[in-house]
């Protein structure tokens, strides 16, 4: 609804006779002390006027809205308005949408900044396939069917109000429950509480996965899959590289494929535990051969090898002896192997590759996360993500680069400091000299100007 | 400006100068005198005194003012004039206030024209709150008229001073203004030469009965002009292929009643094409056997086209009556036509040459398939023609034309079968709405040129012109009977034309803002009508007056109103996100049997609102029932 405005000059004039005399001036006509002088009347009466003109421009652009069914005032009923009044448009204002700015080094010194004007070949534009804009499309669906509204996401499913049917004993229960609970306060120990109040609360349950069906194989197959699972573990290494081999060659190990997986997945989980690195090392092999096999569908068994895969590349700690043992070398394989698996058989669940980086990322941007759990996810990061998600990481990129580089260079730090620092020196140096070997795709990637680029720091590590 | 005009202009001080009343004890009893010393007794509400010193001095009614002393009269007789009607019967103050409007738009013009602009303005800043609220448009126009000069081009000024404010009140009320008008100079002088007073015996029970009356620009429509038309509104079985069989066994009795009111079948030239009647027989095939009833107790179902990467917005949309076809109406002049059936694409007509060749003694039904082209049948089809807006498309009821009309203040006509414009009239200003009749061959328009035009699809000129309105003609619909055209304007007015006479046969008013959509119920006698804010109105053409009103609704953008192919029920959108179902016959059914000599629209009655389904962020810009009575709702996303 409309709000009553007062008819004074001063109250909602959009041209007040200040502007007015302004704009007398601006033409010359205002008169200054000739006998010619407009009036203050005048300038009242033109103020009024023109108000009046723009208000009536306005109200008849709203009619054009009306009758075009927008939401909104559209410059074009506002021109069409101003049309009907036989007033000359008014220039507009385009706005361009912001350039690149390309810079010129002066001789002198100054950089100078200038907008890239490129000629368009109309025959590229002509020939290309896409249209623009694009067509107009309908899509139908149903807003309610038999009066119910239609539970799609097109529709505004409205809020039921959900009322809980309380019953007459429910809150007899409860109270009788807080009672007892309040006698156990007084008098039992922490034991007996714990008991008591754990009592109703209801046990989660676990996202209940499907289990694989067991496969009926051959005796020959599981023959083979127990010699094969036997040469992969074992100590004797030629046998080894065979056994790795025939899993990447063989092209029927579909079928035993939910097995193998299965125990690869037990095999890591418990190894983990044990913090037996090399029997990890073995298995990640054992998954690197079978992602390389161009006969399997890994599909069906990723929600077994990607955890396991992933817990390698940044588990904290992968073996007994973090300072001797050498767990890089796990981490690189398993980071290595993972870029592979995904990029070879997650390609058509874009869900799944982002998730993987998901858990990925929230590793590498973690502030509390350990320099040898960050150094797993960089590889895989770097391979899998687009540039633009890059250009995202790029600060806390940064960041690490600065904090290893302090660390490992040896310089003196505060030891207060030193605390937060997530690692020791050589781990450090390690997660560095990937960082950097990531440094320059990760450049190249970048679009230039939208990031700052950390000269000062490549130049003293002699990079480039 | 004399002590006293300051005394009534200013704080309402009661304080005279001194000197003044020496002055006045002074001098001789000038008749200039006098009228001081009343116009200083009905300041000060001294009515009594005013009226013996009147008497005493002899002072006729007709003695015209001085001329200074009127202009300082004008506002005290209108805070006069405002005491009365406070201190009447609850009863007729309602009615009274029927007069504020048009007294204080006088007056205001009267001070602007004749005394001075800070004068009005000092008026309209004590008084404009006092008005109803139904005038609130017309009271900020007024206010925009700060100078005589503005004020002279100003529409609504002309208006009023060329056309008297007509009011219609009982005659009780009548005898209780004509006390004011005998104190009231300035009133007299308005109700004589601006203002209509009619007698009427219908009795506004209560003040919302009358707030209902109040809104159009120039007051109530003359009921006297409206009474010389009869208006034979029922539409004739023929033309009525979806009549409830159900409805038909009860109420037999009625029955002749209504056939009366059917106007005759040549009363105007009627054609029916073989191609419609055929259409019409496939139209109650499909009605018997597989139509769904959709009241309170049956919900609809409702299916929603939205048109995606509509950029520059979808500002019209029409559906072929056997929903086949979907024509839009874009904002970049174009109209698209889409099959909604995609084994039943659209085909062109082949060329002339090798029409010619087809044996014209096939059966008709495989004639139908031999004349379109299968190698030209699509989806989409682009129509390019318009060059602004499109702001209204209807197809023809067999589907073989389609008329639009757009910001470049054309109407064209295409032709469904080749795809091209066959006809282009230019008109001086865009024309808002077109409506075909509901046999075809003759189209009515509605426009900015403030007119409503009958046009037929064989002639170049128009063959009526409506030219009653007092604003753009926003909305118009055909009558199901085809005689007449029922049409909505910005001057508040709903009104119904005849197309034999050319006359205005009905005027409704009631709406508080211009009227953005209207439709005419299947059966012929009711109007269902929707205001700028959204109000929506029920006219009941044979009592001439409004049924209900609803104003639970929003701010409305262009209305979309669609029944039910049988009639019980309507479909709503505001041209906002959200389409609205209302049922005509709970409505009538409660409250349709109406005393005669009361006047008492039910204002959002229970049962008449029955469904309402909110989009997301689809604002839905046409409605359609499908033969079946399957609602179609078409919107753009995110227009």
């Amino acid at each position: 609804m409309a709000v009553f405005h007062g008819p004074s000059v001063s109250a909602d004039a959009i041209y007040d006779v200040d502007r007015i005399k302004l704009f007398a001036e601006t033409i010359g006509i205002a008169g200054g002390s000739s006998e010619e002088k407009i009036t203050h009347q005048a300038y009242n009466l033109l103020a009024e006027e023109l108000t009046e003109i723009m208000k009536k421009i306005i109200i008849d652009a709203n009619k054009y809205q009306i009758h075009g069914r927008h939401s909104m005032m559209k410059v074009a009923d506002l021109e069409q308005a101003c049309i009907d009044r036989t007033i000359k448009l008014p220039m507009g204002y385009v706005l361009h949408e912001e350039k690149e700015l390309r810079a010129i080094t002066n001789s002198s010194g100054s950089d100078l900044y200038v907008h890239e004007e490129s000629d368009i070949e109309i025959n590229q534009v002509l020939q290309s396939t896409s249209k623009f804009p694009p067509p107009v499309r309908f899509r139908c669906h149903w807003l309610a069917h038999e009066g119910e509204i239609h539970p799609v996401s097109e529709n505004l499913v409205p809020y039921k109000d959900v009322s809980i049917e309380v019953e007459d004993q429910k809150p007899a229960k409860k109270i009788i429950a807080r009672r007892d609970t309040a006698k156990i306060l007084q008098g039992n120990g922490p034991w007996s509480l714990y008991c008591t109040l754990s009592r109703d609360i209801p046990h989660q349950e676990n996202v209940a996965i499907r289990p694989l069906p067991p496969a009926s194989l051959s005796v020959e197959k599981q023959a083979y899959l127990k010699s094969v699972m036997e040469a992969c573990v074992g100590a004797h290494d030629p046998l080894r590289v065979a056994a790795l081999h025939s899993l990447e060659t063989d092209t029927g190990l579909q079928d035993a494929l939910p097995i193998l997986s299965n125990i690869i997945k037990t095999g890591i989980a418990a190894n983990v535990v044990q913090r037996c690195l090399s029997l990890l090392i073995y298995l990640v092999r054992v998954i690197r051969s079978l992602s390389l096999n161009k006969s399997l569908v890994l599909e069906p068994v990723l929600h077994q090898l990607l955890p396991s895969l992933l817990t390698c590349c940044i588990g904290q700690s992968l073996c007994g002896r973090p300072e001797t043992d050498n767990h890089w070398a796990l981490r690189d394989f398993a980071s290595k192997t993972l870029v592979i698996l995904v990029n070879g058989h997650v390609k058509d669940l874009p869900s799944t590759r982002q998730r993987v980086i998901r858990s990925l990322r929230r590793v590498f941007e973690d502030k509390n996360c350990s320099y040898a759990m960050i150094y797993g996810t960089v590889l895989p990061l770097s391979d899998l993500m687009s540039a633009k998600e890059k250009a995202e990481l790029y600060p806390r990129f940064n960041e690490l680069i600065e904090e290893c580089r302090l660390i490992s260079s040896g310089q003196q730090i505060d030891p207060h400091e030193l605390r937060f620092m997530p690692g020791s020196r050589e781990e450090a140096g390690r997660l560095l000299s990937v960082l950097m070997k990531q440094m320059e795709p990760m450049m190249r990637s970048m679009r230039p100007g939208i990031i700052t680029y950390p000269v000062e720091h490549t130049r003293r590590m002699n990079i480039f | 400006m004399s002590a006293l005009s300051e005394s009534i202009n200013g704080d309402g001080g009661a304080s005279v100068d001194p000197t003044m009343q020496i002055d006045i004890a002074d001098q001789a009893l000038s008749p200039e005198l006098l009228q001081r010393l009343i116009a200083f007794c009905r300041k000060n509400n001294l009515q009594q005194t005013e009226e013996a010193l009147a008497r005493e001095a002899g002072l006729t009614q007709g003695n015209a003012p001085g001329g200074l002393i009127q202009n300082e009269k004008i506002m005290a007789d209108f805070a006069s004039f405002l005491n009365n009607i406070e201190g009447a019967y609850d009863v007729l103050q309602a009615e009274l206030s029927l007069l504020l409007f048009p007294v204080f738009a006088h007056s205001y013009l009267k001070l602007l024209f004749d005394v001075s602009p800070s004068m009005a303005r000092t008026f309209y800043e004590r008084f404009h709150l006092r008005i109803p609220r139904a005038y609130e448009e017309q009271v900020i126009e007024l206010s925009r008229c700060t100078f005589p000069e503005i004020a002279k081009d100003n529409e609504l000024v002309q208006l009023l001073k060329s056309q008297h404010f007509t009011i219609r009140i009982s005659k009780t009320c009548n005898a209780q203004l004509d006390q004011f008008i005998q104190r009231n100079a300035t009133l007299r002088t308005i109700m004589k030469e601006r203002i209509m007073v009619e007698n009427t015996d219908l009795l506004s029970k209560n003040r919302l009965a009358v707030e209902w009356q109040m809104g159009g620009l120039l007051g109530h429509p003359s009921l006297k002009e409206q009474k010389k038309h009869k208006v034979l509104y029922a539409v004739a079985r023929e033309d009525s292929p979806y009549v409830d069989k159900r409805k038909l066994k009860t109420k037999e009795s009625k029955d002749k009643k209504r056939e009366q009111m059917v106007p005759t079948a040549d009363r105007i030239p009627l054609p029916l094409s073989d191609v419609l009647r055929l259409e019409r027989v496939q139209m109650q095939k499909e009605a018997s056997t597989r139509m769904t009833y959709v009241n309170a107790d049956h919900p609809p179902s409702i299916c929603c086209f939205t048109a995606l990467n509509a950029g520059s917005g979808v500002s019209s949309c029409d559906v072929s009556d056997d929903t086949s076809i979907i024509a839009l109406g874009m904002g970049d002049s174009v109209i698209s036509l889409y099959a909604v059936d995609e084994t039943k694409q659209l085909k062109q007509l082949k060329e002339a040459d090798e029409l010619d060749k087809i044996d014209l003694e096939t059966e008709p039904e495989l004639l139908r398939d031999l004349i379109y082209d299968d190698a030209s049948a699509c989806k989409t089809r682009t129509l390019g023609g318009h060059s602004g807006p499109v702001y209204s498309l209807n197809f023809d009821p067999c589907k073989r034309l389609l008329i639009s009309s757009a910001a470049d203040s054309t109407i064209r006509l295409w032709s469904v079968d080749t795809f091209r414009n066959v006809v282009v009239h230019r008109l001086s200003r865009p024309v808002w709405d077109v409506k075909f009749c509901s046999r075809g061959f003759y189209f009515c328009t509605g426009g900015a040129d403030r007119t409503a035009t009958v046009w037929s699809t064989d002639r170049v000129h128009p063959l009526r012109i409506f030219p009653d309105c007092y604003g753009h003609v926003t909305c118009v619909d055909y009558h199901p009977n085809c005689n007449y055209i029922a049409g909505g304007s910005d001057d508040r007015y709903v009104r119904l034309w005849d197309v034999l006479s050319g006359a205005c046969v009905r005027t409704f008013s009631g709406h508080k803002t211009g009227i953005r959509g209207i439709k005419v119920s299947p059966c012929g006698r009711y109007i269902v009508s929707i205001g700028g804010d959204g109000a929506l109105c029920v006219w009941d053409i044979a009592t001439q007056r409004m049924i209900a009103a609803e104003t639970r609704t929003m701010p409305t953008i262009m209305a979309s109103i669609q029944f039910t192919r049988e009639g019980d029920t309507f479909a709503v959108s505001h041209g906002t996100s959200s389409i609205t179902l209302y049922s005509l016959e709970a409505l009538i059914r409660n409250h349709g049997h109406q005393d005669n000599s009361i006047f008492e629209p039910k204002i959002n009655p229970d049962g008449f609102q029955i469904f309402h389904y909110p989009t997301k962020t689809t604002p839905v810009v046409g409605l359609h029932w499908t033969r079946r009575n399957l609602l179609l709702g078409i919107g753009s996303f995110m227009q």
